[in-house]
């Protein structure tokens, strides 16, 4: 017979409000198996838990019910509580009547109650719960950072300096990601590649860091501490180690197309490097565009080169046509993602008359637009004719803030560099008009409103509240008709140029789902808690950082890079971790070896086992569970015919008796 | 709260009376989202009573079944949204499971608005909230749950009739068969390529025809092959049934597809049978053509080692040329009558097939399915079927053996013939299969490499059934 | 026609039976009678006599499950505040009938005696039990009542015979409480005529004839039981498949399972229906199963009737030759056959003892 004590929480007036926890504590003591039962003002306070603690003790309690808070909460420090107690940890139960009771439920008969039936679930839970002991892994110490942008960089550097090792993966031909291409930061006004380079060039020199570009993660494996990522290089056909970036090649290669870097607002070679601070400092050719078509797709060693100029010019003989993409295979023990964003594109823009018209561009081709290393040299030219832009409009909340034209979410950026965007074009066209059309001006951060106020005080920028409708050409000039909601006035704005101040979307939508954590609704990666656990994920091991966890800018970005690379390290200081024992189990005597466990578990740790007699004669294979990969989903459990697969901690038995106990109070 | 379970259920609804809802829900989503409800304080009816478990995917729909067993009125179903799953894949498991058990409770004809799923966010604090209250008043709305186990009024439900039947094949046909099918038995266990042979051979009743075990060559000129040889014999190549030995089994079509199946869950290893195909014309029961063989061509598929008609014995699985023109199934005009009635009325009919249920287990003991060596039936701890032989026990075994079927029945309807109480096992499973293959395009007994369409998905499965 | 008195044997008109039927009701007396439902022939408390199917012949499952209940509750329990308490199931002290079953279910009936009067339950629903048999017109191709010791017109457990003639029945009682169940009628029944039993006993004979079926004599028990290692049990249940149809429907087997259904709170303990075929039924909480194979529990249920059981109790057969196992076998497993078979494998065989 079980002996449970039930410590029935006030938590104040939170739960003693609506709910009689008297009675709940009095329902407890009429359980048959509950040999105590209490109730106590805040049961989380250290008194709370000496209560608790005491009672174990005193009264030889094989099972705790905490009726309180909700488990997310209090169970860790409650299962701490009891195992200082001298009882195993998995016999403490949350029952839950704060969240799911007294704060939703306004009548006290009924919050009562239903406090009680909870209380007598959480009861028959725990009276047929098992002492439950982690087991324990060891840690590979090396981390897996996917995306190279200032998030990536960041945490790279971090974990790197801290001692461990570092793979760094970027898809892109070089790694500084989209801050490389900004101009000015706000609301600084410094440059933005000269405060990144030197951290791209730190990466480059660490001897902690191993940078793998023009690669994607194809795959990951394992789980935390023991993950193995398979990691796909594409080829570059430059040799990495010969290429002294002269630039020889590109100015011998005849193939033009418009270079991704400048955000297709300038033109690049076939061999290329994307930007002159690019890091690693190498060329590389682009298959897709150079004359070669066949680079990829041929076989080595049987090839009709169309044009060999880049080799014919290579003094260092870097040009490789037969290099073969690459599977790189990494042991490692913690990953961040840190995959960053892109423009919003698409037909959420078409009232904009973006794609239509050249002369209205996104903010990020604005951004090269103002660069003095873009392709105006930093003048504010238009893209159609190459003139300078002397009336430019700006449109924020292109796509954000806007469900039915793209996303219900504020991209949080944009009031800022719209102001900095105005800013730098009044700076370089004096006499140039700036008009902004604004739905509301976000501009908290330190400096951020000072920031803003410049622009329209000091610069003279037109701020004009209300949306724009849509964006046509009328006799060869852009024509913004908009409405200034202040004023209740339609408005038409002439412009030479009109910025868009786009939604930031993720920019890599697949890696989540190769890393198997969730994503919310837009493909951003969801953080385990919003604000208790915000750069962790739902997966152990894997953390996340950057825009590819919402828009935010770069303190953000940088500040919760740091942070990903904190958790990171947390993990992989320890030598052994400890899973969670709450896995599934096999009942071998059971097992039909239908094996659609097998098919079915998401983390291949279900495996075939063959049960063989003294003499190793085959007598059947069964299936087992490998508790080092079970995350305890319970996939398995829900398929298994014979009822063979059962999950420790949220056993069968155990939510038949919550079953009854949540309809009749009591348990089968 | 120390209310008797056995007096809980109240025969007429008080007017004060409120619905008791189990709510099974994953802790990463929508436990999260009720846990919001609670922090932006969002009231919601009490009558919900939540049971937290890893992920949807942890759900075994048979749950549902003891929820309702303990006296829920009603139940929900949450997890996480397609995509946003914890654990990647759980909920779409459960999203196909569901389906096909929440088909099964509405073709039983249990009120559809007892049963309920949802994918709720841990952001969704207001959708919970919402799907709370529509879940009660649906609930309210069909009342106590009174009639578990028990049909509440007479059914009176007269199913149709079927089609007249083809006429009874000529005997000249079935003795030729009979007699290729004693030559190739004893030549395949002169040879010594098998050391049994499974067929079928006359039973201590008269126009009955029965398994029978041939060892010996001599042996082999008591098989016969007649339109009373049901017995599905694939029924005895797995489980707790299963011969030891290579054996040669006689199989029909309906048992070739059985095979297949077994195959494809691996009970079988493929070179120790001799599957010997049997073109058939079709099994009479009584002055009937079996019900299954009106829609069944009678060919046995691409599996078989021989095949053997009128004709001969030839190797492989040639096409017999015995392929039959088909008509409409006779399951499927009656279970589209049942289907056509009120569910209450439903579910007496089925209540009423349920009560005369004697649990002799005869259903599973000829099913070449049911090849669990522990069958869940008769497990304890926990107890999934009471054994009690009545309503409540007999409602939970028949819900059991048809969940575990789905996807998987090949329609034989071996164990509608040989149920004691004439209960139409044949009907449930083959409306269940119907469900599985329509929605999951999914055909039992087709492919023996084919995932069972439960140990499977589509992230865009059809979810028209979740909030 | 004299003055109706005991031992008197009565001819009743069609009618008048169900007449009977309906007076037997209306006297507020349970009466369990054959009715056709969904396409089976079974037992049913019935309400009226025009439900009642009255030809003689097989129902799908014996009359057992009115005296020994398919699942019953021996106790129920509640927690009352911590304190259990313990009910007994309602009484039901209803007289009860069971009308029209046949003389090898009545005999039946006698075999559950001997297992099960000594627990209360059953005793007690036997004492308020009246049997009314009605002898048997034809036997099936699975009757074997006359190879081990009955007879179409069996009278062991019979209370009240009765038997089909031309028109009409005869009806005689053959016990005290067939007596008192027919003392109130007699003033209205008519007195049979002179011959009238002998004629229903001669049809019986017919019948008892055409089984075809040797007899199973009580002395092959111990032979019986010395055939426990024979291999040829492995051959013979070969195909049985391990369902509980033939202990279900027979009238004599009398094994259950006791479980308790229900919570901490509240439940019952119930006695179910078991049987020797499944495999649980032996299985020990080591996990060893002294009953391992299929065969060894089909061998169980024929040596138990034919061996065991016989050699403690006076030499008669645990079966009554109602064949309804041997029906409703879905692989047609043949008890009778089955313990010829044996016995034809026996050293000691009697030559031309073994043809059915």
């Amino acid at each position: 017979m079980p002996r449970i004590g039930v410590f029935v929480c006030h938590c104040g007036e939170n739960i003693a409000r609506t709910v009689d926890v008297r009675k709940v504590a009095e329902d407890a003591g009429r359980i048959p198996g509950v040999v105590f039962s209490t109730d106590y003002t805040y049961m989380c306070s250290a008194p709370g838990q000496k209560l608790v603690m005491d009672a174990i003790r005193e009264r030889g309690l094989t099972g705790v019910v905490v009726s309180a808070c909700s488990p997310q909460l209090h169970e860790p420090t409650f299962r701490n509580a009891v195992q200082q107690a001298g009882l195993n940890p998995f016999l403490c139960e949350m029952a839950n009547i704060r969240e799911q009771c007294s704060w939703v439920h306004p009548n006290r008969a009924e919050g009562t109650a239903k406090a009680s039936l909870i209380m007598a679930s959480a009861v028959q839970k725990v009276a047929r719960g098992r002492a439950l002991s982690a087991s324990e892994v060891p840690v590979t110490k090396r981390a897996l950072v996917i995306g190279g942008g200032v998030a990536g960089i960041r945490t790279a550097l971090d974990i790197a300096n801290a001692g461990h090792e570092v793979v760094l993966v970027e898809k892109q031909p070089s790694i500084g990601g989209n801050m490389a291409r900004l101009s000015e930061t706000f609301p600084t006004l410094d440059c933005s590649q000269c405060i990144l380079t030197p951290l791209m060039v730190e990466v480059s020199r660490h001897p902690r860091i191993e940078l793998i570009t023009c690669a994607e993660v194809e795959e990951v494996s394992g789980y935390v501490g023991n993950f193995r990522a398979r990691i796909r290089r594409r080829p570059s056909f430059v040799r990495a180690d010969l290429c002294t970036a002269c630039g020889d090649c590109a100015t011998a290669c005849p193939a033009s197309v418009p270079n991704e870097f400048d955000q297709g607002l300038a033109w690049r070679k076939a061999i290329h490097i994307p930007f002159p601070q690019a890091v690693p400092s190498t060329y590389t050719l682009d298959a897709a565009s150079c004359l070669n078509t066949q680079l990829v797709s041929s076989k080595s060693g049987y090839r009709v080169l169309a044009c060999e100029r880049c080799a014919d010019v290579c003094s260092r003989k870097a040009i490789d046509y037969d290099m073969r993409p690459e599977i790189i295979e990494r042991e490692i023990g913690a990953i961040v993602a840190a995959t960053g964003y892109r423009m919003m594109s698409g037909e959420g823009l078409a009232d904009y008359g973006y794609g239509r018209y050249p002369d209205v561009v996104d903010s990020l081709e604005f951004e090269r637009l103002l660069s003095a290393s873009g392709p105006t040299g930093g003048e504010v030219l238009r893209p159609s004719d190459g003139k300078p832009a002397r009336d430019v409009v700006f449109v924020q909340c292109v796509g954000s803030r806007d469900p039915v034209h793209g996303y219900p979410y504020c991209s949080r950026v944009c009031c800022m560099y719209t102001a900095k965007h105005a800013l730098l074009f009044k700076h370089k066209v004096h006499d140039g008009r700036a008009t902004v059309f604004y739905i509301d001006i976000r501009a908290a951060g330190k400096g951020y409103e000072e920031f803003v106020q410049r622009a329209m005080e000091e610069e003279r920028v037109l701020y004009v509240r209300g949306r724009v409708a849509r964006v046509t050409q009328v006799d060869g000039r852009l024509v913004v008709y908009g409405a200034d909601t202040l004023s209740g006035q339609p408005l038409q704005v002439r412009a030479d140029l009109v910025v868009l101040a786009s939604a930031m979307v993720p920019a890599q939508t697949n890696v989540a789902a190769r890393l198997r954590v969730p994503t919310d609704a837009f493909g951003f990666f969801q953080e385990a808690h919003p604000k208790l656990r915000p750069v962790e994920t739902l997966t152990a091991g894997i953390f996340i950082t950057g825009a590819a966890h919402g828009p935010k800018d770069i303190p953000d970005t940088v500040a919760q890079a740091s942070a990903a690379a904190s958790k990171a390290l947390e993990l992989l200081s320890k030598t052994r971790l400890q899973r969670e024992p709450t896995i599934a189990r096999v009942d071998e005597a059971v097992c039909m070896a239908c094996f659609e466990c097998v098919r079915i578990c998401p983390y291949q740790a279900v495996e075939k086992h063959e049960v063989r007699a003294r003499d190793g004669r085959l007598l059947r294979v069964v299936a087992r569970v490998n508790p080092a990969m079970c995350e305890g989903c319970g996939a398995c459990a829900g398929a298994c015919r014979s009822s063979a697969m059962d999950i420790q901690g949220y056993t069968d038995t155990q939510i038949f008796a919550q079953l009854t106990a949540l309809m009749t109070g009591a348990a089968s | 709260m120390t209310e008797p379970t056995l007096q809980a259920r109240t025969e007429t609804a008080a007017p004060t009376w409120k619905p008791q809802i189990a709510a099974i829900v994953c802790n990463w989503c929508t436990y999260a989202g009720a846990d919001m409800a609670g922090t932006t304080r969002r009231e919601y009816p009490a009558s919900v009573r939540l049971l937290r478990v890893p992920c949807s995917g942890r759900v075994n729909p048979l749950f549902i079944l003891k929820a309702f067993e303990q006296g829920a009125d009603g139940v929900l179903v949450s997890g996480c949204h397609p995509g946003d799953c914890h654990y990647v894949q759980g909920n779409y498991f459960a999203r196909r499971r569901f389906a096909a058990f929440r088909s099964l409770l509405n073709f039983l004809g249990l009120d559809p608005r007892r049963v309920h799923f949802s994918w709720i966010s841990a952001s969704e604090g207001i959708k919970w909230a919402r799907v709370v209250g529509d879940v009660t008043r649906a609930v309210t709305e069909a009342g106590p749950l009174t009639d578990w186990g028990r049909a509440s009024s007479p059914a009176q439900v007269t199913l149709p009739e079927p089609p007249a039947p083809r006429p009874q094949p000529a005997a000249a046909e079935l003795e030729a068969v009979t007699g290729h099918v004693r030559e190739l038995a004893a030549s395949l266990l002169r040879e010594g390529k098998v050391s049994f042979v499974l067929g079928w051979a006359p039973g201590p009743s008269p126009g009955q025809t029965i398994p029978a075990f041939i060892q010996r060559p001599e042996d082999a000129a008591t098989l016969v092959f007649d339109t009373h040889s049901h017995a599905d014999l694939a029924a005895f190549l797995a489980g707790p049934r299963k011969v030891s030995g290579k054996v040669a089994v006689l199989v029909k079509a309906c048992d070739a597809r059985a095979a297949t199946t077994l195959l494809a869950e691996g009970q079988l290893v493929r070179e120790d049978v001799v599957l010997v195909g049997v073109s058939c014309p079709g099994m009479w029961r009584d002055d009937r053509l079996a019900y299954r063989c009106h829609s069944c061509d009678g060919e046995v598929g691409a599996l078989c080692d021989f095949t053997v008609s009128a004709a001969g014995v030839q190797p492989g699985a040639l096409p017999t040329g015995a392929k039959r023109a088909t008509g409409p199934d006779p399951r499927d005009l009656q279970n589209a009558h049942l289907e056509s009635l009120p569910a209450a009325q439903r579910w007496a009919f089925w209540q009423e097939q349920f009560a005369d249920c004697v649990r002799c287990y005869a259903c599973r003991a000829v099913c070449p399915m049911c090849y669990c060596g522990s069958c869940i039936s008769e497990q304890h701890r926990p107890q999934w079927v009471p054994t009690s032989i009545d309503g409540r026990g007999n409602t939970a075994w028949n819900l059991v053996r048809a969940y575990h079927l789905s996807g998987r029945c090949v329609g034989c309807d071996e164990c509608e013939r040989v149920c004691p109480a004439n209960i139409r096992l044949d009907l449930i499973n083959r409306r269940l299969a119907l469900e599985l293959e329509q929605r999951f395009d999914y055909h039992a007994g087709t492919d023996p490499e084919g995932a069972p369409p439960l140990a499977t998905f589509r992230p865009d499965d059809p979810q028209e059934f979740i909030y | 026609m004299g003055t109706p008195s005991a031992g008197q044997i009565h001819r009743l008109g069609r009618d008048q039976l169900a007449s009977w039927v309906d007076a037997l009701l209306g006297e507020r007396k349970r009466v369990f009678a054959p009715v056709l439902r969904r396409g089976l022939r079974v037992l049913r408390a019935v309400e009226r006599a025009q439900d009642v199917d009255f030809a003689p012949g097989r129902t799908r499952w014996s009359p057992k499950e009115f005296l020994f209940p398919r699942t019953e509750t021996l106790f129920s329990y509640e927690n009352r505040d911590g304190v259990p308490v313990l009910a007994d199931p309602p009484a039901d002290d209803v007289p009860r009938i069971l009308f029209g079953v046949q003389p090898c279910d009545a005999a039946g009936l006698v075999r559950l005696d001997s297992i099960l009067l000594q627990d209360p339950f059953y005793a007690r629903r036997r004492e308020l039990t009246t049997v009314v048999a009605i002898a048997c017109s034809e036997a099936a191709p699975e009757c074997f009542c006359t190879a081990v010791g009955g007879s179409p017109a069996g009278q062991e457990g019979v209370d009240v015979l009765l038997a089909p003639l031309e028109t009409g029945w005869v009806v005689r009682a053959l016990s005290p409480k067939g007596e008192a169940l027919l003392a109130p009628r007699r003033g209205g029944w008519e007195t049979a005529a002179a011959g009238d039993w002998e004629a229903a006993l001669e049809q019986a004979g017919r019948v008892a004839g055409s089984i075809g079926r040797r007899e199973l004599p009580a002395a092959w028990a111990e032979k019986l039981e010395q055939s426990f290692a024979d291999p040829i049990w492995d051959e013979l249940a070969r195909r049985c498949v391990g369902c509980s149809i033939c202990a279900y429907v027979c009238p004599s087997c009398s094994c259950f399972d006791v479980a308790d259904e229900g919570s901490d709170a509240c439940g019952s303990r119930c006695r179910t229906w078991d049987s020797c075929s499944f495999r649980l039924f032996t299985q020990h909480g080591s996990g060893h199963n002294p009953r391992a194979t299929q065969p060894a529990r089909s061998r169980q249920r024929v040596l138990h009737k034919f061996a065991f059981y016989p050699l403690q109790h006076g030499g008669r057969a645990m079966c009554v030759g109602c064949g309804r196992c041997i029906r409703s076998c879905p692989v047609g497993m043949d008890i009778h056959a089955e313990v010829v078979e044996v016995m034809s494998g026996r050293p000691e065989k009697e030559a031309g003892d073994v043809q059915r």
